[in-house]
């Protein structure tokens, strides 16, 4: 096996553990789980601030435009990851605070540039993810005894993307990405109970998928010898995912029933989603980021049991200084960077009148190795989430984001290189 | 990849990167929040109590009373059940024999019983027990195995002995009775002649035929080992006087046996017979009768569970309790409750078969009733049952059927212990017989 297969190998493999994920996530009982904000690739750490952005070596999915940044003549493997810290506090925690953590892999890209206008991305990341566990009661109907219950809740939403970016004009890139969205969420009620000798398990699973694409476009502009400019858009026009339920109800691990569950054959709405970025580089090494993403969601008309979904919007900043060293034929390599940035958004979850707030700042620290073609990133994204108002839960997290980056020459035809 | 120093290069992130994941691991914490967003609808457990059990009285025209180890001897009336009496026979063995002195002397001749704690009635009261010899030898019949409550053997009218006393069963008292001198002095002078009667257990059975023990009073009904003695007192003239006997033991346990006998008139049992032998609770003001020794079984069935199966949400019975409860004032403590009763499974036949069983720890164990005495009220009293296994299975079949449970002792004391049970159905107002199903229940 050649070295760059088993390579690819290992990240094949590595993406299976995105399902270990184990970090308790209240909110995510809600809608279709923790819609994911983060694209996990080198704009993480400018708090994924990167619509307008656009890199050779790096896959900035955030806008599928820019794969048409990418060097000619190689392609891209990539592997990011996420480890979790959370702490947690509100009323629900009656004055003390849980803490919970977890590590799992996040991202997993290739891409390749085909030709001098056209550059090609596929891979896989989370659209959304739902985890959490709190336990009640149930009363014996007939009696006034109760049975202690878990609930217990597991899954996601992930996509299967792949970009095309096509370079049109000088100045001017537009590109598609096409997911196939897919997955499930599952919650199952646990009724352990000695006296009844009886473990009750209702698993409800909602299976969804569908398509949806994302249009992007990016202007890319020298405006003079010291100053770069860039302007993206991206737009993602509202689907529908269809979804299918079950309801397994099982005694101690005896299938008892199974049925299909109609509350969600409507299906989920997804919405109208847009954003714009703009990016600003002085001297080909300090470059500044902002975005702006909204996701009409009010108009989903979705209401759930006790809240309801309401339009979400982000805004990021983000900062990058990158060293670079200039080559004898005057080709510039990067050595490393550093980036931090800040954000500020509304989730899509509005519960009790409400709207939940996300904000945050981040960090983060790459470098490229010179003697081959690997890539590290390492960052650091600390926030808040929630409020310890109306009963909710108010989360404080530090995440610690990681990418490796591989390239390697694409076969052409000219040079065989190995 | 192809240049090893450069990937040595990038160790510090691989390190930084592993490190994180072992720091990490994989936990979840519970938090409680999210309940109210939770449709907990689908699965529940529900307790129905209120599918009735069908009680009813069975009547047992004969039952076995042989090798009971025990004695009954007494007779006593009470308000459930009318007069019960009961006496029993059994065989002695001649004794070992030995040189007598000249000098020795008769003294006297007594039977003695000890209490084995079974007891039923007023024991403050005496009683008089009579013991008389056997007219005929104590015999089964051609291809009989046993004998019945029902069986009697003539005895010459004249008792040996009689004796009236009080007995205390629960300190192990004991009965001793003295018995005609006339039978002692034929019996020590076979011993001082060596009869040859003596010699063999046959012709000595031959001989004595056996003994009937009885009571004359109704007050109460003791039980005895069936370790009795007839003991023959003499004493020889050495320096001293010494007193000496010799024990005519018990002896041909399978011949021992007890007769039983019930006068019911009066009582709603009155109407049962070998013919018409199922009383129902309605019949009988709501309740149901034990004491086995008697041939009255209580049988408790459930023709009702089926009901629960035209519920569209019921999935499967996951817990089923049987509660029994004896009427108020029906038993105290000369009146005790069985300690002990199995749940036989059974049909329409009304023969006891296996007895239901829980798992304890692990390993199924036949039930034994639990008996809980509630002593400062009775209203707790009760005997009671884990039926879910037995339920599970009666709800499968789909055919009209009369299966039920027999509550009956243990076979050790079956047929011997003569403690009622009396309680009530579920129409019953103060001692209602309950049944407590919990099901599994989803809504579809």
């Amino acid at each position: 096996m050649k070295p760059q297969s088993a390579f690819i190998a290992v990240l094949l493999l590595s993406y299976g553990s995105l399902y270990s994920q184990n970090t308790n996530s209240p909110y995510s009982i809600l809608g279709i789980g923790d819609i994911e904000t983060n694209y996990y690739n080198r704009t993480s750490c400018m708090a994924n601030t990167g619509l307008a952005y656009r890199s050779e070596k790096y896959l900035v999915n955030n806008n599928p435009a820019s794969y048409t940044a990418l060097q000619q003549q190689f392609f891209s493997f990539e592997l990011s990851g996420r480890g979790q810290f959370i702490n947690y506090t509100g009323s629900p925690l009656n004055g003390t605070s849980a803490s919970g953590k977890d590590f799992a892999i996040k991202r997993l890209s290739i891409a390749t540039k085909i030709n001098t206008w056209w550059g090609s991305s596929a891979g896989i990341l989370p659209y959304s993810t739902a985890n959490y566990e709190f336990n009640a009661v149930k009363n014996i109907q007939g009696t006034s005894a109760t049975v202690p219950v878990t609930y217990d809740g597991i899954g996601g939403v992930n996509q299967v993307y792949w970009g095309n970016a096509f370079q049109l004009f000088k100045h001017l890139s537009v590109g598609v990405n096409v997911s196939y969205l897919f997955g499930s969420l599952t919650q199952t009620e646990t009724l352990a109970t000695e006296g009844l000798q009886t473990t009750l398990t209702t698993a409800r699973q909602v299976f969804l998928k569908n398509f949806n694409f994302t249009y992007g476009a990016q202007y890319y502009l020298p405006v003079s010898k010291r100053w770069d400019v860039n302007i993206g858009g991206t737009y993602s026009p509202g689907s529908k995912l269809a979804a299918d339920a079950t309801v397994v109800v099982t005694d101690n691990s005896t299938q008892v029933s199974s049925s299909t569950d109609n509350t969600m054959a409507a299906g989920f709405k997804l919405p109208n989603a847009s954003g714009i970025g703009f990016s600003i580089t002085k001297d080909k090494k300090y470059t500044l980021n902002a975005d702006y993403k909204y996701q009409a969601w009010t108009a989903t008309n979705y209401t759930g049991l006790n809240y309801s979904l309401k339009n979400s919007n982000r805004a990021s900043l983000g900062f990058e200084v990158s060293n670079k060293k200039s080559y004898f034929n005057n080709v510039l390599f990067e050595k490393n960077y550093i980036q931090a940035g800040v954000y500020y958004g509304s989730s899509y979850l509005d519960i009790k009148g409400q709207q939940l707030q996300e904000r945050g700042f981040t960090l983060g620290y790459g470098v490229n190795s010179k003697r081959n073609l690997l890539g590290f990133c390492i960052g650091l994204d600390a926030g808040q989430r929630g409020t310890r108002q109306a009963g909710l839960i108010k989360e404080n997290y530090i995440n610690f984001t990681f990418t490796v980056s591989y390239r390697d020459f694409w076969r052409t035809k000219g040079t065989k290189y190995f | 990849m192809r240049n090893i120093p450069g990937v040595l290069k990038t160790a510090p992130f691989i390190v930084f990167s592993v490190t994180l994941l072992l720091a990490l691991g994989c936990q979840k914490t519970a938090i409680q929040y999210g309940e109210q967003y939770v449709d907990n609808g689908v699965t529940n457990i529900i307790l129905v109590d209120s599918i009735s059990p069908v009680v009813s009285t069975i009547y047992k025209d004969s039952v076995i009373t042989s090798q009971s180890n025990n004695l009954l001897v007494g007779s006593y009336a009470d308000t459930y059940f009318g007069k019960t009496s009961a006496h029993s026979y059994v065989q002695l063995a001649p004794p070992q024999l030995t040189d007598l002195l000249n000098n020795a002397q008769y003294d006297s001749v007594a039977l003695l019983m000890k209490c084995n704690g079974l007891y039923y009635g007023d024991t403050s009261q005496p009683v008089s027990i009579a013991v008389n010899q056997l007219a005929t030898e104590i015999k089964l019949a051609e291809g009989q195995s046993y004998f019945y409550n029902t069986t009697v053997f003539p005895v010459n009218s004249n008792p040996l002995g009689t004796r009236t006393m009080l007995l205390r069963p629960l300190t192990g008292d004991s009965a001793n009775i003295r018995l005609d001198d006339a039978k002692g002095l034929e019996l020590y002078n076979m011993i001082k002649t060596k009869s040859a009667i003596l010699k063999d257990n046959v012709q000595f059975t031959d001989y004595l035929k056996g003994l009937q023990v009885s009571a004359n009073t109704s007050n109460n009904i003791f039980g005895f080992k069936d370790s009795v003695v007839m003991r023959l007192y003499y004493h020889e003239t050495d320096i001293t006087r010494n007193n000496k006997y010799f024990d005519f033991t018990f002896y041909n346990q399978p011949l021992q046996f007890n007769h039983i006998t019930a006068d019911r008139s009066g009582t709603p049992l009155a109407g049962l017979n070998s013919q018409d032998n199922e009383l129902v609770s309605a019949a009988s003001g709501n309740v149901g009768y034990l004491q086995s020794a008697t041939g009255i079984y209580l049988k408790i069935g459930f023709p009702g569970i089926r009901k629960i199966l035209e519920r569209s949400d019921f999935i499967k019975i996951i817990k089923a309790d049987l509660i029994v409860k004896p009427l108020l004032n029906s038993y105290n403590g000369f009146n005790p409750l069985p300690p002990v009763l199995y749940a036989a499974q059974t049909d329409g036949a009304n023969e006891p078969g296996s007895s239901i069983a829980s798992a304890s720890s692990g390993s199924a164990v036949a039930e034994t009733g639990n008996l809980s005495i509630d002593a400062i009220y009775g209203s707790g009293t009760n005997y009671s049952y884990d039926v879910t296994s037995y339920l599970q299975q009666e709800i499968t079949i789909a055919a009209i059927n009369k299966n039920g449970l027999l509550l009956l002792p243990g076979t050790d004391t079956r047929f011997s212990a003569l403690n009622r049970l009396v309680i009530g159905d579920g129409q019953n107002a103060k001692n209602k017989i309950q049944l407590n199903v919990y099901y599994i229940s989803v809504n579809k």
